[in-house]
């Protein structure tokens, strides 16, 4: 028998081998560097500067950022219509220059680089040099003479300056540091900040003992050429995030052949933080402009902590093309979408394992992916916060068009176009050039949320409220874990430098496919049944992969869930079914069933494609006009109008679509039932397999279910002997009860009267729809005794723990057996 | 077996569960969170540059400030320049047109009317030359279309503002701004012209307008404009703000700190805030007239005469300072109750009103000049003006202050109720009557006065120091001497709150303290005689008789001839048995003194105590001789001839009759300086 057995690798390591080779080759190609995986802060400084020339040409000019030790500019972009631009690079800064006409009204700049913080470590015993040769400064091969000199704003020689020097000159004024330490100790400590906006020269400084940035600095450089220390003034950006038009000036020193940083202004002694930003060196302005032409500009700095493999392309060629952020920038997208892009399949890797294997439940199975997304953009608390007010939104406006009894899909659309509609009125109230990011916003997935609202309105309808929390929280957990990928410095760049990695994801994705164990969550609901025997155990992910998309074909799947259909089906071998006194699939048939139920009293509606006996409107009696339904609530003809439009819209439909109301008498329930559970129609399960029957419950309202044969609702199941039709135990929400909770009847040793009648339709009924895993739902009528309810292509697996044992065993036997 | 029953079923319930996949996610998951917080930590985005490899020394990591600094607005300047103009200029500023510029340019053909930029040039040439009414009659002959397109339009406005022309001027600079509104002169022109001719709200509007489309400078300028315009429609605070905003711009220019300092003082902001930045202007420019006179007058308005002084101080030699400058200083002077002082400065002026030309301002200023000079000269009758309502404040508070000297206390007070209304002189009035109330002995009055004053102007010393002695005439020492410590708080060197905080601390008996502040005061002040005075009772009190001697030999150095110091001295060294000392110090005290009858009685002593009966009697004799009366002599003599032997056995000093030697040897001489010290220590 064994060697008739054929083994083939499954595909998902048929994928794996393939990702292996693929990344060894790639490695061998490419030697892993791990510095392009080493985060970095990305600066975009973006420079808008406009002008309103009259009768005049423009001119104007500044400095721009450039690369050097310890800043590296990695891409700029300049739009400046009707300009022309030309840039000089020298010792001084690099300098852009704009002329254009009287037609030009703006350039926009914008840079993308990296800053390193840098430090220097000054010796105590450097002695400060007495002559300073010509050329020294090798950097840029220029004398030193300007740096000691005087200027008009910077007084060197004077009695003032002097003065202050013979109050602050430390003991020994020789040596390096200790004048240094001097100088920034008077400049940083005594001289106070203030926010003045003009040119302060040294002495006004001095005399007034409080400057901004670039009197603080030019007094330093006084005291320091005084001391003979060269020294020159260099102009820049703070690099914090927000809309600003300060610069910012502070000091070099040079010292040993190197300039050194002072900040005496924010307290940088010898060192300069990461987040400045130099853009020229000398007392110089940094904005040119010709007159009259209404100049104005603002910086906007925005930062991101993003994996250099996203935008360092200094790679050899091979390297490059393999590189998949490359490959997608080439397309316009910006390093951040870049990684969006490459983390999609491992955040739907994720939130599959989170299904399959945890089981956890999430309001919609992609939607908290997408949400993760925007909030990569926008922050996570703003992201998150974003995300729920919409739904918080949209829950409401479907409350309240649920209560003016507006269709479904025009309540979608509704409650679409409101939030669209309060998000444009947002961005009212929001400076939106200082939130740009909020334009990832707009992508925000406002349809999906919609539909999670009326999910969620749904279940808070039926008062399900474990399922809502639990969802919730699944949601925001799969929100969390989204971002928190996207997030990732190693994952975008892993993913980036080697795509093939993908392909691992896909072989994962299939073994979770493939893998039809118990979910985490099925272990509590199980717990007993597994401790007894874990191997006869039906999981979730089994019994889908094992039974239902191995034997329950398709068509026979929708014939199931079309309930009319199976009835007629049903009927055709004579299986008992309740009457269908009318059917409606189109609004023009309305009419005629109104008219059948003109004379009725006792009736249900029910939708043809519904399941848990959602949209199944019971009418027990009728008071005049009025109809009464079984909560006592009163229903006049247009209301069940209303309701059946609502049927045939699909608002109660399970895959979405327009669907068919039809109409039964209501059943009268058998009296041996009727006794035991007086609050609804009880029915009875059963299961077959491939027809052979495996197992049976009988499910009993309780007030607790509002009257349904529902469990997860609080309905009582009560297992069946398949042989003798006898109750064995009960249990209602997993815990196992021996009396009805409402009324104390004894559940257990209750003979099922019709038993043999009934289990004949059940097989029966598998001649009728062949399903090899099938659900057979029977009710007994006191006048026409057993009628089949419908039958389930998917029955669900709590009649394990009704039973406290697993079927799989007899299942996989009955059906391997056929 | 049956052990491992348990664990086998586990183990299939893990097998058949989704545990062992969680378990390896959990595990791939804290691996990348591992390598992440690793790569993360590694990045410090910084590094270290060695000057020097023989340092191995480690900094600590770098702490990025929270918040920084950062308000340097981004300079902007022009670049725009007329090359055509700048070479003329160029020309001109290296003097190579040897003649009449306008005739050399005229010779080349300037201006061209083929070349627009010469216009420009020439006219901007003849606005430089001051020549208005040139390029007046010269525009005027052209359309506003020709000169807007020849770039001369703002030379026309600008020269008919010169020519004071200022509605003409103004619709000229309109045309231009029509024509750019981003004209910059044009703008600061026509809101400068306008604050000219007092239409502030429409000034306001163009100087607004300016600072939209100017930047450096002329932003300055024009947000100074804002603020000056607010302050003459009396919006102060408006002013305030705008004249700060304009100092952030152009932080160096004395006169908007000035200005800042007037309007932060006429709106009442606190008197450190309007201090300080009437200091900011002058520290820009020791030599700043304006500022320093309107700090001071601002001092003596709130009450602060010595800082006022210290103010006027650096022109304190000088003897050509301004007539404001002296006359401030002698207002304060008179505050301060130093005619002698004030009279002396006034010197500087004794010819003001001769070389004063006759215009109004010169009359003014001769008027008070000469009525200031007479009230230090305590020529009171000068001050006799029935019609006193319609005198200017200045005269009219120096009238005042004149009938309270003449005991018109009530008219005074009158006057001073009139001038309690006058912002300038509210204040100075105020004390002028607290000081009436108190000759009055009205002290609740005057104590009410002084408690008003003060909660307004806490920062005057003089305040503080008058109101402590008013209160410590009301036997309130503790109360004084809180006063005087809020004085000395402000005035810590004043020699005057020193001595008399030292009074109240002896009248506190609280002695040590008090003798801390008098030596202090003399190491202050060494030449001090009244410092040394009260050094000397505190000394003796203490019973350190050794310093007490010491103190008085300084005042005899001081003033050798001053016989309470001579007595006083003698006694101290009778006491200290210093008899020798003390003889030669009672001889020198009869040398300019010789009918003192204390010095021959204590001679008298001394002998005997020396056991000299004889020199004694002959002593007593000659007391006698000069007062035949003078008791304790007679008791004395009759004591020696009853006892007939030179020396009292009885143990008890004849001289000092049943008085305990410390108390009664120094009675007289103590008790008689005492009550004058006390009186009149200022």
């Amino acid at each position: 028998m064994a060697g008739n057995r054929s083994y083939s690798l499954p595909p998902w390591l048929l994928l794996l081998t393939l990702t292996i080779g693929l990344l060894i080759s790639h490695l061998l190609l490419v030697p892993f560097n791990s510095q392009s995986l080493i985060p970095k802060n990305i600066t975009q400084v973006a420079l808008n500067m406009t002008f309103e020339p009259e009768d005049t040409d423009v001119r104007l000019n500044t400095f721009l950022p450039k690369s050097n030790h310890r800043q590296t500019l990695i891409n700029e972009t300049n739009l400046a219509p009707n300009m022309e631009f030309h840039e000089q690079d020298n010792a001084l800064g690099r300098l852009g220059n704009w002329a254009g006409t009287d037609q030009s009204r703006s350039v926009h700049y914008q840079a993308h680089l990296t800053t390193t913080a840098t430090r220097y470590e000054i010796p105590s015993d450097l002695l400060i040099p007495e002559s300073y040769d010509k050329g020294y400064d090798k950097s840029y091969d220029a004398s030193l003479a300007p740096y000691l000199s005087a200027t008009d704003a910077i007084q060197v020689k004077h009695p003032e300056i002097e003065q202050l020097w013979k109050n602050i000159a430390p003991k020994s004024d020789k040596h390096v540091l200790d004048v240094l330490s001097a100088i920034y100790d008077y400049t940083y400590n005594e001289i106070t900040t203030v926010p003045f906006k003009g040119v302060t020269d040294s002495l006004t400084a001095l005399r007034l003992g409080e400057a901004s940035c670039n009197g603080k600095s030019r007094l330093f450089i006084s005291l320091t050429r005084l001391n003979n220390l060269p020294s020159r003034l260099v102009g820049g950006l703070i690099l914090n995030t927000g809309t600003k038009k300060t610069s910012h000036q502070w000091v070099e020193v040079f010292i040993n052949n190197y300039w050194v940083p002072f900040g005496p202004t924010n307290g940088y002694f010898a060192e300069l933080p990461a987040h400045y930003l130099e853009l020229y060196r000398g007392d110089l302005s940094l904005f040119k402009h010709n007159r009259n032409i209404n100049f104005d500009y603002a910086f906007t700095i925005s930062q991101d902590t993003i994996s250099p493999a996203l935008y360092q392309h200094q790679a050899p060629t091979v390297a490059k093309n393999i590189n998949a952020a490359v490959l997608l920038q080439n397309l316009g997208l910006t390093p951040k979408t870049t990684s969006i892009f490459l983390l999609f399949p491992l955040c739907t890797l994720l939130i599959t394992f989170l299904r399959n294997v945890v089981g956890l439940k999430t309001f919609g199975i992609f939607m908290p992916m997408l949400v993760a997304a925007a909030c990569f953009s926008i922050g996570l608390t703003l992201g998150l916060l974003s995300f729920l007010s919409v739904l918080l939104l949209a829950f409401i406006f479907h409350a309240l068009l649920d209560k003016l009894h507006i269709l479904k899909v025009a309540r979608l659309a509704s409650i679409i176009t409101i939030i669209t509609l309060m998000f444009i009125i947002a961005l009212y109230f929001i400076d939106i050039k200082h939130h740009e990011q909020f334009g990832m916003l707009t992508l925000f997935p406002v349809v999906i949320i919609s539909f999670v609202a009326e999910r969620l309105h749904q279940l808070s309808a039926e008062n399900n409220w474990p399922d809502m929390i639990s969802i919730s929280i699944g949601t925001v957990f799969t929100i969390i874990t989204c971002f928190l990928i996207f997030n990732s410095i190693v994952l975008q760049g892993i993913f980036a430098l080697y795509p093939e990695l993908l392909l691992l994801v896909l072989s994962i994705q299939m073994y979770i496919g493939s893998w039809s164990g118990i979910r985490l969550s099925e272990i509590i609901r199980f717990k007993n049944l597994l401790l007894l025997d874990a191997s006869a155990v039906v999981g979730i992910n089994s019994r889908n992969r094992d039974f239902v998309y191995k034997h329950n074909k398709k068509h026979l799947l929708t014939l199931a869930a079309d309930k009319l259909a199976a009835k007629i089906a049903l009927q055709k071998l004579n299986i008992p079914v309740p009457d269908t006194l009318a059917s409606c699939s189109e609004h023009r048939e309305m009419e005629q069933m109104m008219l059948t139920i003109q004379d009725l009293s006792r009736f249900v509606i029910k939708p043809n494609k519904g399941s848990q006996g959602n949209g199944i409107l019971v009418i027990i009696d009728k008071d005049g006009d009025l109809y009464v339904s079984a909560s006592g609530k009163k229903w006049n003809v247009i209301a069940i109008r209303q309701h059946i439009n609502e049927i045939l819209s699909g608002i109660y439909s399970q895959d979405g679509d327009t669907d068919t109301a039809y109409i039964e008498p209501l059943i009268q329930q058998h009296t041996s039932l009727q006794c035991l559970a007086p609050y609804g129609l009880s029915d009875i399960r059963i299961i077959a397999g491939k027809g052979k029957l495996i197992s049976a419950m009988l499910r009993m309202p309780t007030k607790r279910s509002s009257g349904k044969a529902n469990l997860h609702q609080g309905a009582v199941g009560v297992a069946i002997d398949l042989e003798t039709g006898i109750t064995t135990r009960c249990s209602i929400k997993g815990q196992s009860i021996t009396h009805h909770p409402d009324n104390g009847a004894s559940l257990v040793g209750v003979s099922i009267p019709f038993w043999n009648e009934i289990t004949t339709m059940a097989e029966d009924s598998y001649r009728a729809i062949p399903l090899g895993y099938l659900g057979v739902d029977v009710c007994l009528d006191k006048d026409k005794g057993p009628l089949i309810l419908e039958v389930n292509g998917r029955p669900g697996l709590e009649i394990q723990n009704v039973h406290n044992r697993g079927f799989g065993n007899e299942l996989s036997s009955s059906i391997n057996a056929s | 077996m049956n052990y491992l029953h348990p664990l086998m079923r586990l183990s299939t319930i893990f097998s058949k569960t989704g545990v062992p996949l969680v378990v390896i996610a959990s595990i791939f998951t804290l691996c990348i969170v591992l390598v992440e917080f690793s790569l993360t930590q590694g990045n410090n985005n910084s590094k270290t540059i060695l000057l020097s490899v023989s340092q191995e020394e480690e900094y600590e990591s770098n702490h990025d400030q929270i918040s920084d600094f950062q308000f340097n607005t981004s300079e902007t300047s022009e670049t725009s320049k007329n090359p055509y103009m700048g070479l003329i200029i160029d020309g001109i500023n290296h003097q190579q047109f040897n003649e009449n510029i306008l005739t050399t340019l005229t010779s080349l053909g300037i201006p061209d009317d083929n070349l627009a930029a010469s216009y420009v040039t020439y006219f901007y040439l003849l606005i430089k030359n001051k020549s208005y009414g040139s390029v007046i009659d010269l525009l005027k002959k052209t359309n506003a279309d020709q000169r807007l397109r020849t770039g001369t339009q703002f030379y026309y406005a600008l020269a008919l503002s010169r020519k004071s022309l200022y509605e003409e001027s103004l619709v000229q600079y309109k045309v231009l701004i029509d024509n750019n509104k981003n004209h910059q002169s044009a703008t600061l022109n026509s809101a400068i012209l306008l604050q000219k001719i007092q239409r502030y709200e429409e000034a306001i509007q163009h100087f607004s307008q300016a600072v939209e489309i100017t930047s450096g400078m002329r932003k300055a300028k024009s947000l100074a404009g804002i603020a000056h315009c607010n302050k003459l429609l009396g919006n102060f605070s408006e002013a305030i703000t705008f004249y700060q905003k304009s100092i952030q711009y152009r932080p160096a220019d004395k006169v908007t700190w000035r200005l800042l300092a007037d309007v932060m003082a006429s709106s009442g902001e606190p008197f450190e805030t309007v201090i300080n930045t009437y200091n900011k202007s002058i520290s820009l420019d020791n030599n700043y007239t304006n500022a320093i006179e309107n700090k001071a007058q601002y001092q003596l308005q709130q009450l602060d005469f010595y800082g006022a002084l210290e103010t006027l101080t650096p022109d304190n030699t000088n003897n050509e300072a301004s007539f404001e400058t002296q006359m401030l200083r002698a207002w304060s002077y008179l505050e301060l109750g130093k005619t002698s002082k004030g009279l002396r400065t006034l010197k500087h002026l004794k010819n003001y009103a001769d070389i004063s030309n006759n215009s109004m301002k010169g009359n003014n200023n001769a008027q008070k000049l000469n009525h200031l000079r007479d009230f230090l000269s305590k020529d009171y009758q000068q001050f006799n003006n029935k019609k006193w309502n319609t005198l200017p404040p200045e005269i009219l508070y120096l009238q005042a202050l004149s009938n309270s000297k003449r005991h018109k206390s009530s008219l005074a007070i009158q006057q001073l109720n009139v001038l309690e209304q006058q912002p300038a002189l509210s204040a100075r009035a105020s004390i002028a009557k607290a000081r009436i109330y108190k000759t009055k002995k009205r002290y609740d009055d005057a104590i009410n006065t002084y408690r008003t004053l003060l909660s307004h102007h806490s920062h005057s010393s003089t305040l503080w120091y008058e109101s402590s002695k008013l209160q410590f005439k009301q036997h309130n020492a503790q109360r004084a001497l809180t006063q005087i410590q809020r004085a000395l708080d402000i005035q810590p060197n004043n020699k005057w709150y020193q001595l008399i905080q030292s009074d109240y601390l002896m009248a506190l008996k609280d002695h040590d303290k008090a003798l801390a502040v008098l030596l202090s005061t003399h190491d202050q002040y060494p030449r001090s005689i009244k410092t040394l005075r009260r050094l000397t009772d505190a000394l003796i009190v203490t019973n350190k008789l050794s310093l007490a001697e010491d103190a008085l030999d300084k005042i005899r150095e001081i003033n050798p001839d001053d016989i309470t110091t001579l007595m006083l001295l003698a006694k101290t060294q009778y006491r200290l048995e210093r008899y020798t000392y003390a003889e030669e110090t009672l001889h020198n005290l009869l040398q300019i003194q010789q009918n003192n009858l204390d010095a021959r009685f204590l001679l008298a002593n001394i002998s005997l105590e020396q056991g000299d009966i004889k020199k004694s009697l002959a002593h007593l004799r000659q007391l006698l001789k000069l007062e035949q009366k003078y008791q304790p002599a007679l008791t004395l003599r009759d004591k020696i001839i009853k006892n007939n032997r030179p020396n009292n056995k009885s143990g008890q000093d004849p001289l000092f009759m049943d008085k305990p030697i410390h108390e009664a040897a120094f009675q007289l001489p103590v008790r008689h300086r005492s009550t004058r010290t006390h009186v009149q220590a200022s």
